[in-house]
């Protein structure tokens, strides 16, 4: 039995907003632009195909054993990559699909990013039973669990707000999105090597700490509904 | 959105690329802060998104060719601003000045050198050559102990030779410069305020001028002459 059967297009909500706003990027390429506008519409069209070719691979993730959320990235960040360099040449855009051939067509990218993935680590080492594909942090519960989300993001918001623009773009990249610090270092807002990020990081949970202390709060994890008010306020 | 339904992939793929209408954004945060299963799914997506931006090959591409460009430009503005400080007869050009590094580098000159003290060494060695290129490519990405820390001055006044001053600034903002001895505060907090010049935030880099002025010292004066300016 083929292991991998062609998907299904990224079926959902007929009314995804993703699909024309990638076609819409893909029509505005055709037409010559301003260096700097085409570079900021190429990383719009970046953004997007990695997180629809990045829904497509958690689509086939079943079908894999071991499947971490990095791994969806990597998987995603290669198969946008050589979409991306086609769309520079001018060899395809999004723009020549319609919005359900373009779910179809990137589920298939996807889905062949996966297999590639599949028949690599088949070649490599033989991989136990069982799933693994994260749905979110675990970890031991944390003492700010029982903190109202509300309040915790209002304390975060709060006490980031004495940082450093830099230093809490850094740490919100860390704390939000556990990111790693050659990754943070390219951030045109941080601009700094991946030591300098660390330095910057462990100055800055201190500050964290004392400040979120001080309002009677622990650093640790973030309790549930956290995350969501904090990119709602920096959104 | 009933707290009920959960949204979609869509739906949250939609909200992290901040597609969504301002009521079905609004109303999606709300299902988000209390279902947390959902609220992880998000965060994936949204860190994905970060990483994205972070790793963009095209914006890589970019930086690649605009260095080249940008060291070129610096290379003849320092080629510029070097005739003006002849034509002066005084060094009171910041982006001219060059860290003094025999005395400041003695303890990369004593033991068996390991591979990383290597890379040190030929980095002063670049240095003292006045090759600024090398020296930027020789750290850019390598830690540096913090018993090195006038390497970071070098790198940072390589930086601003290089014309690559936002990241000259963040490596003396780590440093911490109000913490070094004299006299490398004030060689430090010189450079410094010659990033902030190239990178075009004169308000700071005049309070920096202001302050070395302010005191008796290697830079007193010529600072007192770019708060004049």
């Amino acid at each position: 039995m083929d292991p991998f059967p062609e998907p299904e297009p990224l079926a959902e909500e007929s009314s995804a907003a993703w699909p024309e706003r990638l076609r819409a990027l893909g029509a505005r390429l055709r037409a010559p632009l301003p260096a700097a506008e085409r570079g900021a519409v190429l990383g719009e069209v970046w953004v997007l195909l990695n997180l629809a070719l990045g829904q497509g691979v958690r689509g086939q993730a079943y079908r894999v054993r071991h499947l971490s959320a990095d791994d969806v990235v990597e998987i995603a960040a290669g198969q946008a990559s050589e979409l991306l360099l086609r769309i520079d040449a001018g060899e395809w855009g999004p723009a020549d699909l319609s919005a359900t051939q373009l779910r179809g067509f990137l589920a298939t990218v996807a889905r062949n990013g996966v297999v590639d993935l599949y028949r690599k680590r088949r070649r490599e080492v033989s991989i136990p039973e069982g799933f693994d594909v994260p749905s979110g942090p675990a970890g031991e519960p944390s003492p700010a669990l029982a903190v109202d989300g509300d309040a915790y993001a209002r304390a975060i918001a709060d006490c980031a707000g004495r940082l450093s623009r830099r230093a809490r773009r850094a740490w919100y990249l860390r704390a939000l999105y556990e990111i790693r610090s050659a990754d943070i270092a390219r951030d045109p807002g941080v601009a700094t090597t991946p030591a300098g990020v660390d330095a910057m990081l462990a100055r800055c949970r201190e500050q964290m700490r004392a400040c979120l202390e001080g309002k009677g709060l622990p650093l640790g994890p973030l309790p549930p509904g956290t995350f969501v008010r904090l990119w709602e306020r920096e959104a | 959105m009933s707290a009920a339904v959960h949204p979609g992939e869509d739906r949250l793929l939609d909200l992290a690329a901040h597609l969504l209408a301002p009521a079905a954004a609004e109303a999606t945060v709300r299902h988000l802060e209390t279902c947390p299963p959902c609220e992880d799914r998000f965060r994936e997506l949204c860190r994905a998104a970060e990483l994205a931006r972070l790793r963009a090959p095209h914006a890589r591409r970019r930086r690649r060719l605009w260095i080249p460009a940008a060291a070129a430009a610096a290379a003849l503005l320092l080629a510029a601003l070097a005739l003006g400080w002849w034509v002066r007869g005084r060094g009171s050009d910041p982006a001219a000045y060059w860290f003094p590094v025999d005395r400041e580098m003695g303890t990369l000159r004593t033991g068996e050198p390991s591979a990383e003290e290597e890379v040190f060494r030929r980095a002063v060695a670049a240095y003292r050559d006045r090759d600024p290129a090398q020296v930027v490519a020789l750290l850019r990405d390598r830690s540096i102990p913090e018993a090195l820390d006038p390497l970071k001055i070098v790198l940072a006044s390589a930086l601003v030779k290089t014309g690559e001053f936002a990241r000259a600034d963040a490596v003396l903002e780590d440093l911490r410069i109000e913490t070094l001895p004299q006299p490398d505060r004030d060689r430090a907090s010189w450079i410094r305020y010659a990033a902030l010049r190239g990178a075009g935030r004169d308000e700071e880099a005049r309070g920096i001028a202001r302050e070395l002025a302010s005191h008796p010292g290697e830079f007193a004066g010529a600072a007192r002459r770019q708060v004049a300016d």
